[in-house]
């Protein structure tokens, strides 16, 4: 029905121009959806034709043969995603300062949007949602795994996510930036950190402090990898809040496409967690003005998959005379080692402990934070009797760890977790659904 | 006069192309929901009749060079018992229809995972699957399952085909 409606539209236009008539057309429009063609981009190739007298018919099967191939290109990829659930689909939260910053990506009947949350109470109270995406021009793709991500420099706020772009490859097109300059009660799109804006862009891992601001993320600028399954892991970084960005750097060029970075700055470094390949474990690096240093793996499994694991990590930083431990959680699929395991450095990542897993071999997603009281608390999502819950538990002072306490209640499934330090407590936060077809975000004090 | 030539040669290759494209096309697949229990179920139903099962999703690149391979192994060892299932929860149907299209897959029949919470579904399928993709099962004649984790290989695939008792 539409394309006859666009055939008639255009007849119209056509039959006074050029005399064709109706049943030629009928005819055409009929040869050209057989062959696959779209009716509108030929009759617009013929439109090009007789407005230009002169040129030869051959050169509108030229044009309608180029119109095929882009055709058969846009089919190829209308390919619809799985569906999305309304409610919570993207989630990050930060903390500086004593207060919490809570990042919500939101769809409600397909339509996505991008909120802001804060809480000065440690999670007690939040404030009303700020949009965002005020003024944005892309619409964004966000998903669990993919989430959009926020870095807090003072008053500074810049928050970064994955456009939807029609038919490109998972529908992922250039990243977009949004920026507050009061604390996020305000948003404005704000100028790209990359220096390569066609994209796609994604799994950002963002940090800030007084001084500065960096970002993370992948893309595949170079084109596919002889490697297949990888993306190079890029950066940039801005003093000024988010007006202006330093050169794009490599820090490594193949990384897993699909699993999430983390990136946190500590001692004027950033630290970066990512998930390498071939092996498919996770790396640790560190970035010091624009020297990046690969300092090793961390949990060294042996993981070669070829596939998608859509796992990363999470880390934390020891602080006082404890400044030079970092702790991190990685994921690993590997058949034999399964789960989700923490790992400590007391070298600033040079060496790492023996990974010791957390419960179960069904952990999938991991966190870990601390407070400034020295506590220590990973997070994970793992298989219980109805699917996946969240459990939570506490190290020790002689390196074990608490028994797993189940955070989640047992009447949803609840998946990727992520915890803050919220005063002397921790605040933990996830997304649940009862049904799958709406995600709540959920949340608890431990 | 020389429209009206153009005019019958357009509506007769229409016509014979149409024709074509109708008679050469191959049925859709049916497409079977996927849940708990489906993977039992397809067991007992090939009883005894070695299976090959692959998990595929939309969005795993790996997952398509599977797909392809399957394809081509397909025209190569016709009447091998060949499963593939998509592991997106209730992914649209002409989307499986497409990739099925795209990548020469012949079947009958096919299957979309159709359990809200796909780790019910792993958990059921093998109890340390935690959503890799693309997993592969072996199935042999007396039932024993052979997992393979990841992108499968010419050679493995060359390998099971060829098997006498297939």
């Amino acid at each position: 029905m539409a394309q006859f409606k666009i055939s008639r539209k255009n007849m119209k236009i056509r039959t006074n121009a050029s005399n064709i008539s109706t049943p030629y057309l009928f005819v055409l429009t009929l040869f050209i959806s057989v062959f696959g063609l779209n009716p509108g981009q030929l009759l617009e190739a013929a439109e090009a034709q007789y407005k230009n007298e002169g040129a030869p018919a051959a050169s509108v099967q030229q044009d309608a043969s180029t119109a095929t191939m882009k055709t058969e290109k846009t089919d190829h990829s209308k390919h619809k995603m799985p569906p999305k659930p309304d409610g919570v689909i993207s989630l990050d939260i930060v903390e500086k300062k004593n207060k919490i910053y809570l990042l919500l990506g939101l769809n409600e009947n397909g339509k996505q949007s991008v909120v802001l949350k804060t809480s000065g109470d440690s999670g007690k109270t939040w404030s009303n949602p700020v949009a965002v995406d005020a003024g944005q021009t892309l619409k964004p793709s966000l998903a669990r795994s993919n989430d959009a991500r926020l870095a807090v420099s003072g008053d500074h706020l810049l928050a970064f996510w994955t456009s939807y772009k029609e038919g490109a490859s998972h529908s992922a097109g250039p990243m977009v930036i949004a920026r507050s300059i009061d604390g996020g009660q305000h948003w404005q799109p704000s100028s790209s950190p990359t220096d390569w804006n066609e994209g796609s862009h994604g799994f950002f891992a963002t940090d800030g402090d007084e001084k500065q601001l960096h970002l993370v993320w992948l893309d595949s600028r170079h084109g596919r990898s002889e490697i297949k399954g990888t993306q190079g892991i890029r950066h940039a970084h801005s003093v000024d809040g988010g007006l202006s960005w330093s050169d794009t750097i490599t820090l490594d060029e193949v990384t897993c496409a699909c699993c999430w970075t983390s990136a946190r700055l500590h001692q004027d470094t950033l630290h970066v967690l990512y998930r390498d390949k071939q092996p498919s474990d996770m790396s640790f690096g560190t970035l010091r003005g624009q020297n990046w240093q690969r300092l090793g793996t961390v949990g060294e499994f042996n993981w070669f998959f070829e596939g998608c694991p859509h796992i990363g990590g999470g880390m934390a930083f020891g602080q006082g005379e404890y400044r030079n431990h970092v702790h991190t959680v990685v994921g690993t699929g590997h058949p034999e080692h399964s789960g989700i395991y923490y790992l400590q450095s007391t070298d600033g990542g040079k060496q790492w402990s023996a990974p010791l897993r957390m419960s179960d071999d069904s952990g999938l997603h991991g966190d870990v934070a601390i407070n400034e009281y020295g506590r220590l608390v990973v997070v994970w999502d793992g298989f219980a009797e109805n699917g996946l819950a969240i459990f939570a538990a506490e190290k020790r002072e002689d390196g074990t760890f608490s028994d797993p306490v189940r955070v989640s209640s047992p009447d949803v499934r609840a998946a990727f977790p992520r915890v803050v330090p919220a005063g002397k407590e921790f605040l933990i936060v996830w997304t649940q659904s009862k049904d799958g077809k709406r995600e709540e975000l959920g949340m608890q004090h431990f | 006069m020389k429209n009206r030539v153009i005019y019958f040669s357009l509506l007769a290759a229409s016509l014979w192309m149409a024709a074509t494209m109708t008679l050469a096309s191959p049925p859709q697949a049916t497409i079977h929901p996927f849940v708990k229990g489906s993977f039992t179920q397809i067991q007992d139903r090939n009883n005894g009749k070695p299976f090959l099962l692959t998990f595929w999703s939309e969005t795993c690149s790996y997952c398509m060079d599977e797909l392809a391979l399957l394809g081509r192994m397909q025209k190569i060892y016709p009447g091998h018992e060949i499963v593939i299932v998509a592991a997106d929860p209730f992914l649209d149907k002409s989307v499986i229809w497409q990739t099925m299209t795209t990548h020469d897959l012949q079947l009958p029949e096919t299957w979309v995972f159709s359990e809200h919470f796909p780790e019910i579904i792993y958990r059921d399928v093998d109890s340390r699957w935690r959503g890799e993709l693309p997993l592969t099962f072996f199935v042999d004649a007396k039932g024993n399952k052979h997992k393979h984790m990841g992108v499968v290989s010419e050679e493995i695939l060359r390998t099971w085909f060829e098997q006498p008792e297939l």
